[in-house]
């Protein structure tokens, strides 16, 4: 019934008649590539498209032997999963356990037994691809349950703004402005290992939803035009806590992106939080706010600058400027207020294109 | 196959055992020629003896190994007994020049054996 493609093996042996019967014993049912040496055996890996489902490895070769075959398959990420299984001739050397310890998977004895070779070989092979499967679906399924959760989080920030309509696209923009100052800090020396990897990216993701907890605050006082009484204005304050609550709670259980949750939860607990210490909800002072929190500080104040609020009118990008400014050192990181101020003409032409009319 | 009857003489078993080999690759007297003629064709035994006589024993030990994978392979029994003690002999440092003269001996039988069987598969 059609052609099934036969599974690849490589036999790396220096002496032809140990190749000849492993070839005789493994031809029917496998696709082989022969070699008498470790430099051969390691140009075959590397250079075959198709790289073999398995290896027979001969440990004691003139020139490169199998242990430096091995060690040098190693090095490699997709060929170290290919299944290496020694051949040996058995005695009391350790040659069998030494070439377990390296990273082969089984060996197999002169005299070859043609049943025992065929099965060890079977069932490596076997396990290899289940083993890649069952990676791959992992895989899958991970980046599917991430996206979900991404999405529920997305879609409880997008709640908010229709609450709070003056906010309009606040949410997108301020994720936007983040992405600017993330890769301008990443170029610094002192940021760089801080916003390597997918932290830069997790950041700008997270910021999205900064103001989740304002899903706790009532209409009354979450729309209200004008300044807000004390009694308000403490009620108003209690959305950074209720969001790092909420992240708190869906983090709850979860082992996945830790890494993404935390930033999430920093952010929507302390981006009010002040470099002088008079922020809230912790009162959190200079470093021992969180990075991401600090960053969206900044963002969420110029943004709301430059667009108009229920309780205030819109100003110019200058004027913006001029207040975040004067917020170095008091409300804001100096060092960050240094880095806004370096791209702020990327921040004005953003606002240019996505503000609220 | 009559006439491969003389190798299950206990003799020539002792050397060469064809039907156990055979075993090993599914029977195919072609594939059992062409394994004889790799092994005539590459000199096992020089390098043995070379690596005795220069007291080197690292490097007689490895082609003693060498020669115990083949001759386990191709049913050499005699030949690979004697690799096994050989072995043994050299990795607890025993100089086993004696074992060098019995390797000729032994190396000839099996050769003539091979001979006789190359005329007759």
């Amino acid at each position: 019934m059609g052609e099934r493609m036969k599974d690849r093996v490589l036999i790396v042996d220096d002496v032809e008649i140990n190749r000849i019967i492993l070839r005789e014993i493994l031809s029917d049912e496998y696709e082989i590539t022969e070699v008498g040496d470790g430099i051969q055996a390691i140009e075959v890996l590397f250079s075959q498209e198709q790289a073999p489902n398995a290896v027979l490895l001969d440990i004691m070769m003139p020139g490169m032997d199998g242990f430096e075959v091995l060690e040098v398959m190693q090095s490699d990420a997709v060929i170290r999963k290919i299944p290496v299984l020694f051949i040996t001739a058995a005695d009391a050397d350790t040659n069998e356990s030494r070439g377990i310890t390296a990273g082969a998977v089984d060996y197999i004895s002169k005299p070859f037994n043609p049943e025992v070779v065929k099965a060890r070989l079977r069932s490596h092979i076997q396990l290899m691809k289940y083993s890649t499967q069952l990676e791959e679906l992992v895989e899958i399924k991970t980046a599917e349950m991430t996206k979900t959760y991404e999405r529920t989080l997305e879609t409880l920030a997008t709640i908010i703004e229709y609450r709070n309509l003056e906010s309009g696209t606040h949410t997108r923009r301020t994720s936007e402005l983040v992405k600017i100052l993330v890769n301008h800090m990443i170029q610094k020396p002192k940021y760089k290992e801080l916003l390597e990897g997918g932290t830069c990216n997790l950041i700008s993701k997270a910021v999205a939803l900064h103001d989740i907890g304002k899903i706790g605050i009532r209409d009354s006082v979450l729309l209200k035009p004008g300044r807000l009484n004390e009694e308000e204005f403490e009620e108003i304050k209690q959305h950074s806590r209720i969001g790092g609550d909420i992240i708190e709670t869906i983090a709850k259980g979860l082992t996945d992106d830790a890494a993404y949750l935390k930033i999430c939860y920093e952010i929507c607990r302390s981006h009010h939080e002040r470099w002088d210490g008079r922020g809230y909800p912790d009162g959190l002072k200079g470093g021992e706010i969180p990075l991401p929190a600090r960053m969206t500080s900044i963002v969420d104040v110029y943004d709301a600058l430059v667009n108009i609020r229920c309780y205030k009118p819109q100003l110019s990008h200058e004027d913006a400027i001029q207040i975040i400014v004067e917020g170095g050192g008091t409300q804001f990181d100096p060092d960050l207020v240094d880095c806004f101020l370096e791209v702020d003409q990327q921040f004005k032409a953003l606002e240019e294109e996505l503000g609220d009319d | 196959m009559s006439e491969m009857d003389w190798t299950k003489a206990e003799e020539v078993r002792e050397y060469v055992d064809v039907e156990d080999a055979l075993k090993r690759i599914r029977g195919n007297t072609k594939i059992f020629k062409a394994l004889l003629t790799s092994f005539q064709k590459n000199d096992y035994m020089t390098p043995i003896l070379n690596g005795l006589e220069a007291g080197d024993l690292d490097a007689a030990a490895k082609s003693v190994h060498t020669l115990k994978g083949v001759s386990a392979n191709l049913s050499f029994m005699k030949l690979n007994a004697l690799m096994l003690s050989m072995e043994e002999d050299l990795k607890n440092g025993i100089h086993c020049d004696d074992k060098a003269q019995e390797l000729k001996l032994v190396m000839e039988k099996t050769m003539d054996y091979i001979n006789q069987l190359m005329e007759c598969i």
